[in-house]
């Protein structure tokens, strides 16, 4: 059954029907969220209070882009009132700058990790999206409501940064 | 595909959520089931407190009618008990004999 009708059928009352949009979406919704978030436990709190407000508000899908696009939409507003209300994005900036004895051996997946929380939260949501889960830009932007060449211009920036961090360059 | 692409695409692969996670689903019903439990208490609630109001704005009338109702039932109290007695006293009258004398 097609995402639609899946949405269609659970908005009639099926508990199968969203049982099985969470099956399908579930590792999506997860990924975007945890290289979004960068913390696990916030990730899986974030994700499962955006299918408990998919849940609630079925009746507000209107099929214009793809269930994942629209849940990724909801996860992402979610997770930037988690952002602004904690300030989070200051706190890891800080980590960043001094990452402590711990990250002393050089390891390029820590680079990574550290190179994608440098971004901006906007643009750590679109890599996150277009190349980490393979959206178009075009769902990029409907899912984080912002305008198709800022997710592209974030996107060309945000590849840049972590191609410098496994020491390679944009070309 | 350059060395840093192949290692960005291993980056993402390490990063990404299992395709499915057991627990994660039990978590999403549970806020389900909790969030449905809410709204039905808060529908009972808000049912109870929408009874509670109209019997306090027409307690007036209700208390009219109810004396009435008990006004009625007192009237009628001596004729009853004198139909019960007569409706013991058939039942007693009516009785299965005792059979003294079974040995």
């Amino acid at each position: 059954m097609a995402g639609e009708n899946l949405v269609k059928a659970a908005r009639a009352g099926s508990r199968d029907a969203f049982r099985r949009i969470v099956e399908e979406n579930q590792a999506a919704v997860r990924s975007f969220l945890m290289r979004t978030l960068g913390n696990a436990a916030d990730a899986e709190d974030i994700a499962q209070e955006t299918f408990l407000a998919a849940w609630s508000s079925l009746w507000l899908y209107r099929g214009q882009s793809s269930v994942r696009t629209w849940l990724c939409g909801i996860a992402w507003k979610k997770a930037l009132t988690l952002l602004r209300s904690r300030g989070r994005e200051t706190r890891r900036m800080a980590q960043i700058e001094d990452p402590g004895p711990v990250h002393e051996k050089h390891d390029e997946r820590l680079d990574a990790q550290a190179a994608l929380a440098s971004l901006p939260a906007e643009q750590r949501a679109a890599v996150a999206l277009c190349l980490g889960a393979e959206f178009s830009h075009a769902e990029a932007a409907e899912a984080l409501k912002l305008p198709l060449g800022t997710i592209k211009s974030h996107v060309q920036r945000g590849r840049a940064k972590l191609l410098a961090a496994f020491g390679g360059s944009d070309e | 595909m350059s060395d840093a692409e192949t290692k960005l695409a291993a980056f993402w692969a390490e990063t990404a959520a299992p395709a499915y996670d057991d627990d994660f689903e039990l978590a999403v019903e549970e806020r389900i089931a909790r969030r449905r439990l809410a709204i039905s208490l808060g529908l009972v609630t808000a049912g109870g407190m929408g009874v509670a109001v109209g019997v306090t704005a027409m307690w007036g009338e209700i208390s009219r009618h109810v004396s009435a109702l008990v006004g009625a039932f007192d009237a009628a109290g001596p004729a009853l008990g004198a139909v019960t007695v007569v409706l013991m006293a058939l039942s007693w009258l009516d009785r299965a004999p005792v059979r003294a004398f079974d040995d």
